[in-house]
């Protein structure tokens, strides 16, 4: 990409910046235009690490345990918000009106906007980025639609042309019944307005049974519109990646590709992905670490395959992927599979059956992908069936059989008392992140959102046993504002076809 | 050849070689490729070229992403290698069996399909245990197929379904809706978390726990056809609340969190299960009545009626499009029964242990030889084109292929 002066003229819309008042109608975006005007490198920069801090700071949040979206989550994200001084984001956080907007709401309007069109280059590249990338932006684009008043969200809908018909009060009359038992938190049916849309386009209604299904329709609510506008947004943006992400090579600025390329890794953790420590766990530590250090869900399932010898498909992934995500290599993985299965069947029947199984794991195999080890959600998210073992023990098990499990393990009453009480009221990840703490003995603050952090924690507890390390949010490291050329956003390929 | 293999066997059991031989006959008199290719191609040759198909040998290989391009490629294929089994995958983005060449083969669209097994209500049937099932135990197969059926009906919209007997204890259900087709995962997923109520694995007693709102009209619907099969089928015939078969002890479990002690007192004073569950209703409700419950004890007694029948999906085969399931009319190669299509309006008809057979069928189409042979001296070597409809019209597989050819052609390819 050239700089100022020797660039290609390209013909696609921009946002003329004479009124940065026309631009931003709405603190509320579907980002369908990319950003027209020129900016800083450096202002390009700081932009970009911004959105960064934000969305880490929303999924910090969340993985603290706290329930998304309630009182208590917003709270916490406000304060972390003004911890890391990022007034514009909060500003836009926390605003419930379009109308009005001073200087300073408008210009967070814009960060907003070019922050977005910044990260979904960086984001583009693979489909774990694009995924991680995908979810934050929902999420904050939810946070602000659930605080716009209802004149709002309709100056919303207009601005970007979105129209849903209610159904018509015979369809009402006739399944009026049905509507009231089946709309999740409608207490008077009568006030309310019904959309009926595709079932397909609200998933997440469907799959918590939140809506009255009829023939192909869900219908909706309007205090359920934000799952239909959540929707679109998502599948234009996801679009709008992979448009990105094939665009991407075209791009020729090293200064814009130094940063976009490294953007995830001055932020993201670890992916437990790859075995960066490949070889570091051996067959025969396994069991003492089983016992000492894995977190109760990849426990106990280890502890089924120890004495069965045997685990269903679902069990094997997630047991196998986190082994492979502490550092067991392949080929002790095999012995280690083969050992234990073969005790119950012949090993012909096992290369046969479960080999493949285990390559795939490593990504030998099949579409060569490597795959991730399993994070609490993932797992906290599972459907376990009848018969099947895997899953998150604290969001999985009643409370009785979590009790005496804990018990087993010989924890103190008031121990088991205090996990089995917190996993009950629905943090599950806090119910884990004591359980850690009891075994250690120590206040340890760190949110458990990765089985394999567990694991690396609760190592790294026992190794340095005094020298306890306090872990905040990771502070995103700003760079210093080096080469301040002017470049032109327009030359960055933004994805404008939405 | 095939009159040497028919006449040895009047046995239900062939020997090893001669299962080969008289899987081989099946393929080539009866197998109907035909309408079971104009089905998975849904009128589009590139379709079907793009669609995985798998088989497993008869000395257990597995062979993955093949794909045909014709009927008589297809046909060609099966004939040469005689496969125990033939799974139908995902259509993917390429052909399949280009897999050597684009390591990535991507699903993109598949059936949406379903798989109830008989195993998965071990803990509630009291009949029979592990892979076992008889025509008691098949009641739970038939209430789950008519629920689901309803669902995905009534409320999914969806109109192309092919329920198929699994060969041994259980069932798939096909739907094959162009909507059903395009799911991608998560939509998948969705579909199967509004569907299921069984929730939690070995270590969680009482599967179902019901929100304390009203109930969603889906599961209301659920209730009603359960409740009419509840007392006949469930208290009465598998005697659920028995002591000798250890049913009054797993069902005072599914109550650990309401006074199992209270209600274990007033049930063991009655002798029967039906006594023991009016009890147990009676009970119940006078403690609902007085507000002694937790408001989310609501609808214990609706849970636990969901919790012995409501349908145990396998979750697994559902969710994802990368999932392969068998094909109709294949032999099962444990008990020789043949994949056959049903209704499940007729379902209480279907007796799980007189399905046709392998031997069966080759059995009633030597008979039907003879009888031609002596009419006109009908030569059976003889090739027909149209074999497949002539031939097996002829054998008790008849109605199930009938079936098979509606539901193909409802799809007005
Ligand atoms: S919270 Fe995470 S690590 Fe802990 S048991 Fe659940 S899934 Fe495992
Ligand atoms: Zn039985």
């Amino acid at each position: 990409m050239d700089l100022v002066g020797t660039r290609r003229k390209r013909n696609y819309t921009t946002i003329i910046s004479n009124s940065l008042k026309d631009s931003y109608p709405h603190n509320l975006q579907m980002y369908s235009f990319p950003p027209g005007n020129e900016i800083q490198l450096s202002e390009f920069e700081e932009l970009a690490l911004e959105r960064l801090q934000l969305f880490r700071t929303i999924e910090y949040t969340t993985q603290k345990g706290l329930r998304i979206y309630s009182e208590e989550w917003k709270e916490c994200v406000y304060g972390e918000l003004i911890k890391n001084e990022l007034k514009r984001y909060l500003r836009l956080a926390k605003s419930t009106d379009f109308e009005n907007p001073s200087d300073i709401d408008l210009q967070a309007r814009r960060a907003d906007h070019i922050s977005h069109f910044i990260l979904r280059l960086a984001y583009c590249r693979t489909e774990s980025l694009r995924k991680w990338f995908l979810a934050r932006e929902l999420e904050w684009f939810k946070l602000r639609f659930l605080q716009q008043s209802p004149k709002s969200i309709e100056k919303f809908l207009k601005l970007n042309n979105l129209t849903y018909t209610s159904i018509s009060p015979e369809e009402k009359a006739k399944f009026y019944s049905e509507l009231s038992d089946s709309t999740a938190n409608a207490y008077a049916v009568d006030q309310l307005n019904f959309y009926k849309v595709r079932f397909t386009e609200v998933p997440s209604l469907i799959k918590s049974r939140r809506v009255f299904v009829h023939k192909g329709y869900a219908y909706i609510p309007n205090f359920e519109l934000v799952t239909c506008i959540l929707g679109i947004f998502r599948s234009s943006l996801n679009e709008a990646l992979v448009y990105a992400n094939r665009r991407l090579p075209l791009m020729d600025d090293d200064r814009i590709n130094f940063l976009i390329t490294n953007l995830h890794n001055i932020y993201t953790g670890k992916d437990y992905s790859q075995n960066f420590n490949s070889g570091k766990v051996g067959l025969t530590s396994l069991d003492v670490y089983a016992r000492d250090h894995f977190p109760l869900c990849m426990k106990y399932v280890y502890g089924i395959l120890k004495s069965t010898h045997h685990l269903k498909h679902d069990c094997r992934l997630q047991l196998g992927l986190f082994l492979k995500g502490i550092g067991l290599t392949y080929e002790d993985s095999m012995t280690f599979w083969k050992n234990e299965f073969t005790k119950k069947i012949d090993s012909g029947k096992f290369d046969k059956e479960y080999a493949y199984n285990i390559k795939h794991m490593y990504g030998l195999v099949g579409q060569r992908t490597s795959y991730s080890a399993y994070s609490c959600i993932k797992i906290i998210s599972s459907n376990v069936g009848v018969g099947d073992h895997h899953g998150c023990p604290y969001k999985h098990w009643d409370s009785v059989i979590l009790r005496t499990k804990l018990n087993e393990l010989g924890m103190t009453t008031e121990a088991v008392e205090d996990i089995v009480n917190t996993a009950s009221k629905g943090h599950y990840q806090i119910a884990c992140c004591k359980h850690f703490e009891y075994i250690h003995g120590q206040q340890n603050k760190v949110a458990i959102s990765h089985p394999n952090q567990y694991f690396e924690e609760s190592l790294e507890c026992s190794k340095e046993n005094k020298n306890q390390k306090s872990q905040d949010t990771p502070k995103i490291v700003k760079k210093q504002k080096a080469n301040d050329t002017t470049l032109e956003i327009n030359d960055i390929d933004w994805n404008e076809d939405i | 050849m095939l009159k040497t293999v028919l006449e040895n066997e009047s046995r239900q059991v062939f020997a090893e070689e001669q299962f080969q031989q008289a899987l081989h006959i099946y393929y080539e008199k009866l197998y109907p490729f035909k309408t079971l290719f104009k089905w998975l191609s849904y009128g589009d040759p590139l379709y079907i070229l793009k669609r995985e198909i798998a088989f497993t040998t008869l000395n257990d290989r597995y062979i993955r992403h093949k794909s045909f391009q014709s009927e008589e490629d297809f046909q060609q294929y099966i004939f040469k290698k005689n496969p125990a089994k033939i799974d139908i995958g995902a259509v993917c983005h390429v052909p399949p069996r280009d897999y050597a060449v684009v390591p990535v083969c991507r699903p993109i669209e598949k059936e949406l399909v379903f798989d109830i097994d008989i195993n998965d209500y071990n803990e509630v049937r009291t009949c029979c245990k592990e892979t076992d099932i008889c025509p008691k135990c098949w009641k739970f197969i038939c209430l789950a197929c008519k629920i689901l059926e309803r669902i995905l009906i009534e409320d999914f919209g969806f109109k192309h379904l092919l329920w198929v007997f699994s060969g041994r204890r259980g069932v798939h259900c096909w739907v094959s809706d162009k909507v059903a087709r395009q799911l991608s995962n998560e939509e998948r997923c969705s579909i199967l978390a509004y569907i299921n109520l069984i929730k939690g694995n070995t270590n969680v007693q009482r599967k179902v726990h019901l929100p304390s709102k009203p109930l969603h009209s889906s599961v209301q619907r659920a209730l009603e056809i359960i409740t009419k099969n509840f007392i006949d089928f469930i208290i009465i015939e598998q005697d659920i609340l028995n002591e000798d078969n250890n049913g009054l002890h797993k069902f005072l479990k599914l109550l650990w969190d309401c006074r199992q002690n209270e209600f274990k007192q007033v049930m063991s004073k009655c002798k029967t299960s039906i006594e023991r569950w009016n009890a147990f209703v009676i009970h119940l409700n006078l403690l609902q009545k007085s507000n002694c419950l937790p408001n989310k004890l609501k609808y214990l007694k609706e849970e636990i009626m969901l919790h012995y029948t409501y349908p145990r999906l396998d979750m697994a085969v559902t969710q994802s499009l990368d999932h392969l399931l068998k094909a109709p009319f294949c032999i099962h190669a444990k008990t020789g029964k043949v994949c056959i299509p049903f209704r499940v309006s007729d379902m209480d008809k279907f007796n799980v242990i007189q399905v046709p057979t392998l031997s069966v069928v080759l059995d009633e189409l030597n008979n039907y030889y003879q009888k031609q042979t002596l009419n006109n001296h009908f030569n059976i070597y003889k090739s027909d084109k149209n074999f497949e409809c002539n031939h097996i019209l002829n054998t008790s597989l008849c109605d199930s292929y009938n079936i098979l050819l509606n539901f193909v052609m409802e799809l007005e390819l």
